[in-house]
C-alpha cells in the first residue's frame, strides 16, 4: 500500500511536472499528504505529509500551492515551557537520502482561506514548489487530525 | 490456649501492626499524590472571580464550574495545528474521562485566547463540531485575562503579517479543575487520549481517597 502510493506520487509527480516545464521529478517521493478536517468556518487547515530525497543531491522545498487555499505557508510549531508558538519557514532543506516529516506539532502546511472547505474523505490537489522551479504535484487526503500521525513510520 | 503473656504480645503486636498500617497508609497517600503526573498537591489554588461569555453568548463565570469537574485547554480557531489535534484528542477521549468522573459530571471548555476574533457564533461552531457538548468561552480579551492569569497561562499575540493575520503564542497543556473549582492538575502536551484519561483517573482517584 504504501509502496504503492509512493509509486503512484512518482507516477504523477513525473507526468505533471513533466507537462508542467518537461523536468520529471523523480528524485522527490511524496507519501502520506492529508489534510486535518476542521470545522468549516476555520480560515485556516494545517496539512501534512513525507517528502523524500531519493537523488544525489540535496533539495530545497520553498512552498506549496493549491487551487482550493489563497496561500500556503510553510510552519513549525514549537513548544518551549509549555507555550506553543508557530515560526514560518521560507525555505526547508532536504539533504540527499534524507525525509521531511509534516506532522501534528511539528512542521506542517498552513493552508489559508479553504475555498470551498475541505470536507473529510475528499482528496484535495496540493503542488509543492522546489526552489529549482519544479513542481511536485500530491493529492491529500482530509480526515481528522491524530496527534503523531506520520511519525510512526520514522 | 492464651497465656497472659501471649495476650500482651499480641497486643503490642496488633499496636505495632496498626501504627505500621498508619504510616503506610500515610506514606502511600504521599507517594501517590507525587506518583500522580502533572497533579497539584498539596494546598491547590482555588480559582477565583472572573467572567467571561460562552460559546451562545451567555455569562459564564468560576461558579458555573463548581460541582463537577471541568478539563480547560486555551487555544484559537485560526490555529491549524495543536488546537484541532487537541480538540480532537479531547473528543476521543471524552467518554473515558466522563468514566473517570464517576458520578460527578465532566465539561470540557475550550477558552479562546484570541477572543476578538473568536466571536461566540464562532466559537459554537467550532467546539461543537470537535463534540456537541464542549463548551468555548470568549468575551473581551481582559475577560480572558481574569482567567489566564489566575492559572499561570501566558499567551502571546503576533504581529499580524501582510495579509493581517496573526498567531497567538499560547499554552499547550489541559488543566483540571474539581468541583471545588481549584486547579488540582496540568496535563502538558503532547496529548493522546488514552494518556489523558489515564492521567485524569488518576488525579480523580487521588482526590477522591484523599477525602476532599
Amino acid at each position: 500500500m504504501k509502496f504503492l502510493g509512493h509509486g503512484l506520487a512518482v507516477i504523477t509527480a513525473c507526468v505533471l511536472s513533466g507537462l508542467a516545464i518537461g523536468v520529471p521529478v523523480d528524485d522527490v517521493v511524496v507519501s502520506q499528504a492529508w489534510i486535518g478536517a476542521a470545522p468549516p468556518t476555520v480560515r485556516v487547515n494545517a496539512g501534512y505529509l513525507r517528502l523524500e530525497n531519493k537523488g544525489t543531491r540535496s533539495v530545497i522545498l520553498s512552498g506549496a500551492e493549491s487551487p482550493r487555499f489563497a496561500r500556503i505557508e510553510m510552519h513549525r510549531s514549537e513548544m518551549h515551557n509549555g507555550t506553543y508558538s508557530m515560526h514560518r519557514q521560507y525555505s526547508l532543506v532536504i539533504a540527499e537520502g534524507e525525509t521531511l516529516s509534516f506532522a501534528p506539532g511539528g512542521l506542517h502546511l498552513m493552508l489559508f482561506e479553504p475555498s470551498p472547505p475541505p470536507r473529510p474523505k475528499e482528496l484535495i490537489p496540493l503542488t509543492l514548489i522546489l526552489a529549482d522551479g519544479r513542481r511536485v504535484p500530491v493529492k491529500a487526503e482530509v480526515r481528522p487530525p491524530q496527534p503523531g500521525a506520520g511519525h510512526h513510520n520514522h | 490456649m492464651m497465656t497472659r503473656g501471649h495476650l500482651a504480645l499480641a497486643l503490642i503486636l496488633s499496636v505495632v501492626a496498626g501504627g505500621a498500617g498508619i504510616l503506610v497508609a500515610k506514606h502511600t497517600m504521599k507517594a501517590d499524590a507525587t506518583a500522580v503526573e502533572g497533579l497539584l498537591w498539596p494546598n491547590p489554588r482555588t480559582l477565583g472571580a472572573f467572567n467571561a461569555v460562552d460559546q451562545d453568548g451567555q455569562p459564564f463565570s468560576n461558579e458555573d464550574l463548581r460541582g463537577r469537574w471541568s478539563l480547560l485547554f486555551f487555544g484559537f480557531t485560526h490555529c491549524p495545528d495543536i488546537c484541532p489535534i487537541t480538540m480532537t484528542v479531547l473528543a476521543q477521549a471524552r467518554a473515558g474521562l466522563a468514566a473517570a468522573a464517576g458520578d460527578t459530571p465532566l465539561q470540557v471548555i475550550f477558552v479562546s485566547v484570541d477572543p476578538v476574533r473568536d466571536a461566540p457564533a464562532q466559537l459554537a461552531e467550532y467546539v461543537r463540531y470537535f463534540d456537541p457538548g464542549f463548551l468555548g468561552l470568549g468575551g473581551t480579551l481582559d475577560q480572558v485575562r481574569a482567567l489566564t492569569s489566575q492559572m499561570g497561562v501566558a499567551f502571546f499575540h503576533g504581529p499580524p503579517g501582510a495579509t493581517g493575520d496573526y498567531t497567538v503564542d499560547h499554552s499547550a497543556s489541559i488543566f483540571v479543575i474539581d468541583p471545588q473549582v481549584r486547579i488540582v492538575g496540568v496535563i502538558s502536551a503532547p496529548h493522546q487520549a488514552e494518556s489523558l484519561v489515564t492521567r485524569f483517573r488518576g488525579m480523580a482517584d487521588f482526590l477522591r481517597r484523599a477525602g476532599s
